[in-house]
C-alpha cells in the first residue's frame, strides 16, 4: 500500500470529525507541552547553577569553613586556634600544588560605608590577590588591592558596583575619591565589575556586586585588632586533583589545629553534584507527569481509532474485497493513529513556546530564564509519533483481522 | 475452444452453528468458461453468496477443490488470496460499496493501490475505464452527488480497472428502478460482447433471462437450468 494513501485516508479521517480528533490530540498536546516546556526550564536552570558555580570560583575552589567540634574533643576545644596566616604557611610548604590562596576576614555589614551624607550597608572583607582569581571577580575600573598595600596598611578600598552606585551614582567617578567605613577614611582605588544574571527586573546575581574590599591586614590593624581570618579558601587548576588536594589539605590543617576537628574542606564539585541530584529528582518528577498525559494521549488515541475502525468496518470489509492485504489494513490504522498524534506532537511543540514565554511573563522572580533547545523539542515530538505508533498497534491488528464477508455485510 | 476461467469440484461449506454444523453448499461441480455471461438463481437463504465468496476467493470452502485459471487454490493462505481478490477478481454489490469521502476516480482507483500501479498510470487507466462506462465527466463528484445507476457504474469501473478473470455481480440492479436497472444489464451484456467474463447473483428470473447461461442453487446443490 502506498504510504500516500494512508495519508491522504487519515487526513480525511480527522477532517471529517474534526472536534473529535482534536479533542483526542488534547492529552499528546498537554503531554509534548509539559516535556517542552520541561526541557526549557531545565536547561535555563542548569545554566545559571553553572554560571553561578563560575562565578563562585568554579569547581577549582575549594572552602574551608568552620565544622562542629566533634563531642570527645570539646572537652579541650579550647586548645584550638583561630585559623592564621600559619595554615596558609604550611599549606604552601606541604603542598604545592595549591595555585592559589585567598586569606579573608568578612567583617559583614557591621560597619557602614559612607560618603558624603549616602550610606550603604554591603558587606566589608578584607583581602589579598588571592580573591580575585578564587572569586572571580574582575576590576572594572582602577586596580585591585596589591600586596604593598597590605604590607604599608593602606587604607584602600574596591567598591563593588553597588556600593559605588549609591554612594557615588549622582557624584560621578568614585575613583580618588574617599569613603569612610566605620568612620574611617578610605581612598578609592577600584571599582568592580557589574554582575547581572536573570529573568526580567530580577538579578539573581546581584550578591556579587554587594562589596567593598580592603586590604588583609589593613583589617586587623583598623577593624579586629587581632590576626585571626574567617576563610582560607584555595584553588587548584587542575581538576582532576581537586578532590585529592582538598583531602591532603584537610589533614595539613588538622596538624596545624592541634587534631581537633574544627574544620571542614568542601569543594564545589559536591555543590555541582548536590545540584544534578537535585535537577535529577525535578526531572523524575516532571517526567512522570509528562508521561503520566503522554499515556492518557496515547489511550485516547488507541479508543478514538477503536470506534473509528468500528464505523468503517464495511470500509475494512471492501478493501479487503478488492484486494487490500491484513498488513495494508494494519498499516493504514496506524498510519492515522500516527497522524493523529503527530498533529498532537505539533501543537504541543507550539503551546510548550507559548507556556514558556507565558511562564517567564508572569513569574519574573526567582527564575532562570529558560533555555529552548531545537533538539530537545524534536524529542517531545518524537515521543508523541511513538506513542501513536504504540497506541495504533492494537486497534489496527484489530482492524486488520475483521472477516472480509462479516465486515461487507456489516451496516 | 474456451479456457475454463474456474473449475469447482465437489465444493462443500458448512457452517458450524453451536450445535448443529449447517451444509450451506453440498458437492458443487461447477466450471465457468472465459467469455461466459452467467447468472446464479435461487431463493433467499439458498447459498447464492455463500458461493460467490468461495468463487471470488473471499471465503474458503470446507472441502472439494476449486482451481483459478488452471492453479489450485485451495490452499492459499490470505495474502495470497488478497492479491488473486485484486488482480484476478472483481466485485460489484447491490448497495454499490463506494467509498464515501472519495470521488469517483478515487473509488476506481482504490483496486491500483493495492496492486501497486504508479499514480500516473493509476489515473490514466481509472479516466480510461471510467469512459467505457460512461462516467467520464463525473469522475471528480463524490458517490452521494450521484445517482444510483451512476454509483453502479462507478462501482462497475472499481470493478473492472484491473482487468480481472471474471467479474462478480451480487444482485447489481436490487436497489435500482427498473429503468436503470436495465441500464446496467445493458452495460454488462455489453462487457461481455467485449470479452469479459461475469457472473451475475440474482433472485429475479427477469434479470437473469438476460444472461446467456444460468444455473439454479437449492438448499446448497447446484442444477444447471440454460447453457
Ligand atoms: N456465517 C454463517 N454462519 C452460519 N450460517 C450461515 C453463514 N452465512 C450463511 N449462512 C447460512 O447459509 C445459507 C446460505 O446463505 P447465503 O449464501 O447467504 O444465501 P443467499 O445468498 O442465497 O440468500 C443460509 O441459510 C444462511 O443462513
Ligand atoms: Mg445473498
Amino acid at each position: 500500500m502506498s504510504l500516500l494513501h494512508g495519508i491522504m485516508v487519515g487526513c480525511k479521517e480527522m477532517w471529517a470529525h474534526k472536534m473529535r480528533s482534536f479533542l483526542t490530540m488534547l492529552g499528546v498536546i498537554l503531554g509534548v507541552a509539559a516535556l517542552g516546556a520541561m526541557f526549557a526550564f531545565m536547561e535555563g536552570m542548569i545554566a545559571d547553577m553553572q554560571k553561578f558555580i563560575r562565578e563562585t570560583g568554579g569547581v577549582e575552589r575549594v572552602t574551608c569553613s568552620s565544622d562542629q567540634i566533634p563531642e570527645d574533643q570539646l572537652a579541650f576545644s579550647s586548645l584550638n586556634r583561630q585559623r592564621r596566616m600559619k595554615d596558609i604557611a604550611a599549606l604552601k610548604s606541604n603542598i604545592p600544588d595549591i595555585d592559589e590562596y585567598s586569606p579573608e576576614v568578612s567583617l559583614g555589614r557591621d560597619y557602614p560605608v559612607q560618603h558624603l551624607n549616602k550610606t550603604v550597608r554591603v558587606e566589608v572583607r578584607g583581602v589579598t590577590m588571592g580573591e580575585l582569581a578564587l572569586r572571580n571577580y574582575e576590576v572594572e575600573k582602577g586596580r585591585f588591592i596589591c600586596d604593598l598595600d597590605r604590607v604599608k596598611r593602606q587604607r584602600v578600598c574596591v567598591l563593588g558596583t553597588y556600593a559605588s552606585d549609591e554612594l557615588f551614582g549622582s557624584y560621578g567617578d568614585p575613583l580618588g575619591r574617599t569613603v569612610r567605613i566605620g568612620g574611617k577614611n578610605f581612598k578609592v582605588i577600584g571599582v568592580l565589575k557589574h554582575y547581572q544574571a536573570g529573568n526580567g527586573g530580577f538579578n539573581f546575581m546581584s550578591w556579587k556586586n554587594r562589596i567593598v574590599f580592603i586590604p588583609l591586614e589593613t583589617t586587623w590593624m583598623v577593624f579586629t585588632h587581632n590576626k585571626d581570618i574567617t576563610a582560607l579558601d584555595i584553588q587548584v587548576k587542575d581538576t582532576a586533583k581537586v578532590a585529592a588536594i582538598s583531602q591532603l589539605a584537610q589533614q595539613v590543617l588538622f596538624h596545624t589545629h592541634r587534631h581537633i576537628s574544627c574544620l571542614q574542606m568542601r569543594t564545589n564539585e559536591e555543590m555541582v553534584e548536590n545540584f544534578s541530584s537535585r535537577t535529577a529528582a525535578f526531572n523524575i518528577t516532571l517526567g512522570i507527569v509528562a508521561s503520566i498525559s503522554m499515556l492518557v494521549g496515547g489511550i485516547g488515541i488507541m479508543n478514538i481509532m477503536l470506534a473509528s475502525i468500528n464505523e468503517r468496518i464495511r470500509e475494512i470489509g471492501i478493501r479487503k474485497a478488492i484486494g487490500a492485504r491484513n498488513i495494508d489494513i494494519l498499516s493504514q490504522v496506524i498510519v492515522e493513529a500516527v497522524l493523529l498524534s503527530i498533529l498532537g506532537g505539533v501543537l504541543g511543540v507550539g503551546v510548550s513556546l507559548l507556556l514558556t514565554k507565558f511562564i517567564t511573563f508572569f513569574v519574573k522572580e526567582n527564575l532562570s530564564t529558560p533555555i529552548v533547545k531545537p533538539e530537545q523539542l524534536l524529542f517531545a515530538f518524537s515521543v508523541s509519533v511513538v506513542v501513536g505508533i504504540i497506541f495504533g498497534i492494537f486497534p489496527a491488528f484489530k482492524a486488520s483481522q475483521l472477516d472480509p464477508i462479516e465486515a461487507l455485510r456489516h451496516e | 475452444m474456451a479456457r475454463p476461467v474456474v473449475e469447482l469440484i465437489d465444493i462443500c461449506k458448512t457452517y458450524d452453528t453451536g450445535a448443529t454444523a449447517f451444509e450451506a453448499l453440498h458437492k458443487v461441480n461447477l466450471t465457468i468458461d472465459e467469455g461466459e455471461f452467467l447468472a446464479i438463481i435461487g431463493p433467499s437463504g439458498s447459498g447464492k453468496s455463500t458461493l460467490m465468496h468461495i468463487l471470488g476467493c473471499l471465503d474458503k470452502p470446507t472441502s472439494g477443490i476449486m482451481k483459478l485459471e488452471g492453479r489450485d487454490i485451495s490452499k492459499l493462505g490470505s495474502n495470497d488470496l488478497a492479491a488473486i481478490r485484486n488482480k484476478r477478481i472483481g466485485f460489484v454489490f447491490q448497495t454499490f460499496n463506494l467509498l464515501p469521502r472519495f470521488n469517483v476516480l478515487q473509488n476506481v482507483e482504490l483496486p491500483m493501490v493495492y496492486g501497486n500501479v504508479s499514480p500516473f498510470n493509476r489515473r490514466k487507466r481509472a479516466m480510461e475505464i471510467l469512459e467505457t462506462v460512461g462516467l467520464g465527466d463525473r469522475w471528480h463528484h463524490l458517490p452521494q452527488e450521484l445517482s444510483g445507476g451512476q454509483r453502479q457504474r462507478a462501482a462497475v469501473a472499481r470493478a473492472l480497472v484491473m482487468n480481472p478473470a471474471m467479474v462478480f455481480a451480487d444482485e447489481p440492479t436490487g436497489n435500482l428502478d427498473t429503468k436503470t436497472g436495465a441500464q446496467i444489464m445493458q452495460l454488462f451484456k455489453d462487457l461481455n460482447d467485449k470479452g469479459h467474463t461475469i457472473i451475475l447473483v440474482t433472485h429475479d428470473r427477469d434479470v437473469a433471462s438476460q444472461t446467456k447461461r444460468q444455473i439454479e442453487i437449492r438448499d446448497g446443490r447446484v442444477k444447471e437450468v440454460k447453457g
